[in-house]
């Protein structure tokens, strides 16, 4: 930090890529990164307790530590990153020292500064969804496993027509808020839904004789709300959607659970349009055949050994375009995808591949930012090292 | 006496504790507690018949392994270490893992009054209703003790597995370690139960092979038939064919506890080698189809079993001989136990235990030599332990070195690994400032870590008894990033343990005016200290990174705040603090060395505490026990040196500002 700011502005740059902004900003990261890991073990498990940690809508904290809400509060870690990357820019990069004896810490600044929004872009720009393919089959769409939305079709003849999606991004307002409900206005079809009494984790029971006080039922089934599991995608959602008929005003309700693999189905106005509430679907812009898939254990364990499939991507036509062969640690990366292999079960009458997908702009950025700053602080603790053993020998060397 | 030369015995005599200490742990597991286990009419086994039986080769946890490897963690496991004493005939006798299994396997009547069961609380006993009266919380028992509450075991079993792991009391989770030691006690036990005798003597009617448990199981579809229609005619004959078809049954009911693979199976493309387990049971029930291979491991055992009924030891001896003969054969064929040999020379050089005694012995000499430093006394014990660091170093790394060639990976793939590597880089990081500036500093500390680091390592592995150098699970089976992630990281473990270390030596120093107020060796520790904060940093940044671009080609995430992630990224932010409040004027001597020490306690989350989480995608080293309660004992510990030093320091402020003030007034 070189010269001392005098104008108001430079002096607002000069606060925020100052020393004490840097300490505090890592400490305070230091403190959230210690008290989520001690968080995770709790209730919340990992995905509710990043969420409250470390989410762009977190903007303050009140940690719970042994299931005690701590009398403290911190502000939320996405914006604490987002100050501390301002810092490395302003402090780190900006106003630091140039120069030939400068220039390692600057590169490994350039390099934090890159991870650092490399992860805000992982953040808002990545996408990741599930896929599971059978030997032999070809799939052209992956569903998310913590991403939910609602699917909205007319059934002709059988045939599910192509659907109305209420995203998740739509949906957010409501779930996990049962009091809450949100109208949707559909002009495509007869009727509006209203969405209500989003519950994020339930079990589906059949009415039996009385039902408990205060469910709601539905079709002589009901939901009942239990807490959210900390895995996120073993949550079983279930939420009511009224559909009212703009026509008459007549009103349907149905209730749609996560667990509930099939449409529901109501006739308006002697239509058929089913409903579904599930995992968002992402379409894949190519298709991928699983052309043969191999699990190995450890002999005369269940440990897992192996796990690997060999796929091809196909094009538009459905000709092969490229073989490729996915193992643990090594993805297949094609067209802005990554497919990893994520399960494998060769309990069914075919064996089946679990592939993660993922979309993520700044994939491979930690990997090049690992590399300019572990040369640069190489570089630099080298020349720090010369220095000190140099200096330690003229010292002994004086003493004799 | 100065207070330097105080501060120096105070030093001399916290080594001989630290020592003392050390060498009554050893002895603890070693010395029988309460009354003697007696076990009358004892023989001891030959020594070559251990040797040749424990050279066996055995599949187990997913690799073939020498059967006194497995025997060595199967009686860790049930009994803490790897011996078992007690009195026979009024003599103290003392046996080793193999000793143990063939006791096992060939003399159950004399190996259930061994006291083996070691129970740490003995609430569990209570919770089948077992007494101990006479026994301490934490002892020993003996399967013939334990034999009549196997009902209330299997029991109380079966209620607690309705519970999922979080409903588990700790009580009920020492419980099932028991149930699983037994299980394992058992299956040794009743391996060889089905063959141990002929179905008749020489004497009866029935012919040589007809006396052989095994043609009755291999001719089952005949005899059976013919049993069952000989059960249709009354006769003589009844009361003999009742008695063999009595003696089958007991012999199959006995026969599923077996859980072990000693035989390799004849299909080379098959990995797993058979193991008995309820097969015999269901194929005598005609539930699975005949199976060449369980007939020939079966032929096999009841050779072993018949050769020691019939000559005893020498026929045993004799026996084993000629069955490990046939089993190399059939190795050579499927290209396994390459390493086997190998594996029983690391076995018997020991090397990390042999370490300890260069370092305690070292740590030892550097004490004596602090006592006079600069007189020929400290010069020579200086080169004395130069000498004994180079030998505990040597073998240290050689049993690393070792290992990782048995492994065919790179050295560190778990927890039990990351100690001994720890310790070596430790060695050699203060071992290379010692040689570099000569000041007799990092020499003692080098010795302190190296010994606490070799009884970890000794202590982890009796605590958890499961053999570390079974192979790794699939994601973490990349070679790659096992030696440069894993590898990066873990130097940056140590290198935060032994700028701690380091920074202590400073507190003392000054908190005993050892240094006698000299400041070149203030600045020297100060710039020391802050070269291990850059060494840190540098292995814990680039380790936790690499570990990111690792987790991104496998898990499709770069950061998932996993708790072993998070505590690497706890070390870096730390060491960045350190460095930045340094550089911007806020830590000055004192404060660096605070900080340092602050750190081993982060290190030592990072390290160990997050394994007690339970959660995780790291999940190869999640243990219980005794130590967590070390863990927090280290906290508390390194959070008095803080507040002493802390102390310290703002004593040394205040008495500075008031001699500053003083002087002012003074001049005015």
């Amino acid at each position: 930090m070189s010269k001392k700011p005098t104008n108001p502005i430079t002096k607002i740059f000069a606060l925020i890529g100052g020393f004490q902004v840097a300490i505090v900003c890592m400490v305070l990261l230091l403190i959230l990164t210690w008290l989520s890991t001690l968080e995770q073990t709790g209730p919340g498990g990992l995905y509710w307790t990043l969420e409250k940690y470390f989410s762009f809508g977190a903007y303050y904290v009140r940690p719970t530590l042994y299931g005690n809400d701590l009398p403290i509060y911190l502000p939320g870690g996405y914006w604490v990153c987002a100050i501390f990357t301002l810092n490395l820019l302003f402090g780190g990069l900006m106003r630091m020292r140039k120069g030939w004896k400068h220039a390692p810490i600057l590169v490994s600044h350039f390099s934090m500064l890159m991870l650092m929004i490399g992860g805000a872009m992982t953040y808002h720009q990545s996408r990741e969804a599930y896929m599971l393919l059978a030997v032999g089959e070809t799939g052209d769409s992956a569903f998310s496993l913590t991403e939910l939305s609602i699917e909205i079709a007319e059934v002709k003849e059988g045939q599910k027509q192509e659907p109305l999606v209420i995203s998740s991004e739509l949906l957010a307002g409501v779930r996990g808020k049962p009091t809450r409900q949100r109208e949707f206005l559909l002009p495509n079809f007869p009727f509006d839904a209203t969405v209500s009494e989003y519950h994020i984790h339930n079990e589906l029971f059949p009415v039996q004789g009385n039902a408990p006080e205060g469910v709601h039922v539905v079709d002589g089934y009901y939901a009942m709300p239990t807490e959210p599991t900390g895995a996120e995608e073993t949550n079983l959602s279930a939420c009511i959607i009224t559909l009212k008929e703009r026509s008459s005003g007549k009103q349907h309700e149905l209730l749609l659970f996560e667990g509930i693999s099939h449409d529901l189905t109501v006739t308006i106005e002697d239509k058929i349009y089913g409903l579904r509430l599930h995992g968002e679907i992402w379409n894949t812009p190519f298709r991928v055949r699983l052309d043969d898939s191999r699990g190995e254990k450890h002999p005369g364990t269940g440990m897992a050994m192996i796990y690997e499939s060999d796929v091809t991507v196909l094009d538009e036509n459905g000709s092969a375009e490229r073989k490729f062969k996915i193992e643990m640690n090594k993805p297949l990366r094609y067209k802005d995808l990554t497919f990893y292999q994520t399960s494998w079960n060769d309990a069914g009458p075919k064996v089946e591949s679990g592939f993660t997908v993922k979309t993520n702009p700044s994939d491979q950025w930690p990997k090049y930012a690992i590399y300019t700053c572990g040369v640069a602080l190489f570089v630099h603790f080298i020349i720090k090292l010369f220095g000190f053993v140099s200096n330690s020998i003229a010292r002994s060397k004086n003493e004799q | 006496m100065s207070s330097s030369k105080l501060g120096r015995w105070i030093g001399f005599l916290f080594v001989l504790l630290v020592v003392a200490s050390m060498l009554l742990y050893t002895a603890k597991d070693s010395t029988v507690s309460g009354p003697a286990n007696v076990v009358d009419g004892y023989e001891k086994w030959d020594p070559e018949l251990v040797k040749e039986f424990g050279s066996m080769p055995i599949q187990d946890g997913g690799r073939i392994k020498p059967v006194s490897t497995w025997a060595g963690f199967e009686l860790l496991a049930i009994n803490g270490k790897r011996k078992v004493r007690f009195e026979s005939n009024g003599e103290k006798v003392s046996i080793k893992p193999t000793e143990w299994v063939l006791d096992l396997m060939f003399r159950d009547e004399l190996a259930s009054k061994m006291t083996v069961f070691q129970v740490e609380d003995d609430a569990v006993l209570d919770m089948i209703e077992m007494p101990h009266d006479g026994k301490k919380r934490r002892d020993r028992y003996s399967m013939a003790e334990i034999q009549g509450h196997l009902k209330q075991v299997d029991k109380l079993r079966d209620e607690i597995a309705q519970k999922t792991k979080d409903e588990r009391e700790p009580i009920e989770d020492q419980f099932i370690g028991l149930v699983s030691n037994i299980q394992s006690y058992v299956s040794i036990s009743s391996h060889f139960s089905p063959v141990k005798e002929a179905m008749a003597d020489k004497s009866s009617s029935l012919s040589d092979e007809l006396r052989l448990f095994s043609t009755w199981v291999e001719r089952w579809p005949q005899l059976s038939q013919f049993l069952a229609a000989a059960a249709q005619q009354e006769g003589k004959q009844m009361d003999g064919l009742n008695k063999v078809a009595n003696m089958i049954s007991m012999r199959v009911l006995d026969s599923v506890y077996s859980d072990i693979a000693l035989f390799p199976p004849s299909d080379p493309e098959q990995a797993s080698w058979p193991k008995r387990q309820g097969w015999l049971s269901q194929y005598m029930q005609n539930k699975v189809p005949a199976d060449q291979d369980q007939f020939q491991y079966l032929r096999e055992m009841e050779t072993l079993a018949l050769a020691y009924g019939k000559d005893g030891q020498q026929g045993l001896l004799e026996a084993v001989k000629l069955y490990k003969a046939t089993v190399q054969t059939k190795m050579d064929e499927r290209g396994e136990g390459k390493s086997l040999k190998s594996e029983m020379v690391y076995y018997k050089m020991d090397y990390f235990y042999y370490s300890i005694t260069p370092f305690i012995l070292g740590f030892i000499i550097v004490a004596c030599g602090w006592i006079s430093p600069a007189t020929r006394w400290g010069r020579g014990c200086n080169r004395i332990a130069w000498g004994l660091l180079v030998i505990g170093a040597l073998l240290l790394i050689t049993g690393i070195t070792h290992r990782s060639i048995l492994m065919n990976r790179p050295p560190v793939g778990n927890l039990y690994d990351t100690i001994p590597f720890i310790t070596a880089i430790v060695i050699l990081v203060l071992g290379f400032i010692e040689y570099v500036t000569k000041r007799g500093v990092c020499l003692g500390l080098a010795f302190f870590l190296a010994s606490i680091g070799m009884f970890l390592a000794m202590w982890y592995e009796q605590s958890k008894g499961v053999d570390p150098m079974n192979p790794l699970i699939a994601v973490l089976r990349s070679n790659f990033w096992l030696a440069t992630h894993v590898i990066t990281i873990t130097i940056g473990y140590a290198g935060g343990l032994l700028t701690a270390g380091l920074a202590h030596i400073y507190i003392f120093a000054r908190v005993f005016n050892i240094d006698e107020g000299d400041k070149s060796f203030r600045r020297f520790m100060t710039r020391i200290v802050y070269g291990g904060v850059c060494f840190t940093l540098f292995f814990s940044l680039v380790g936790t990174i690499l570990g990111g671009v690792w987790a991104n080609d496998s898990w499709g995430r770069f950061w998932g705040w996993d708790p072993k992630e998070n505590g690497a990224l706890i070390i870096v932010l730390w060491t960045l603090i350190i460095l930045h409040a340094r550089m911007a004027g806020y830590l000055r001597e004192w404060g660096i060395h605070i900080c340092a020490v602050a750190g081993s306690i982060l290190v030592t989350f990072s390290w160990w505490h997050v394994n007690f989480l339970s959660i995780g995608l790291h999940n190869y080293g999640f243990t219980a026990g005794d130590g967590l309660k070390a863990i927090w004992a280290f906290y508390c510990l390194e959070a008095v040196v803080i507040f002493i030093a802390l102390g310290y320091a703002i004593n040394e402020i205040l008495r500075k500002k008031q001699q500053k003030n003083a002087a002012k007034l003074e001049a005015e």
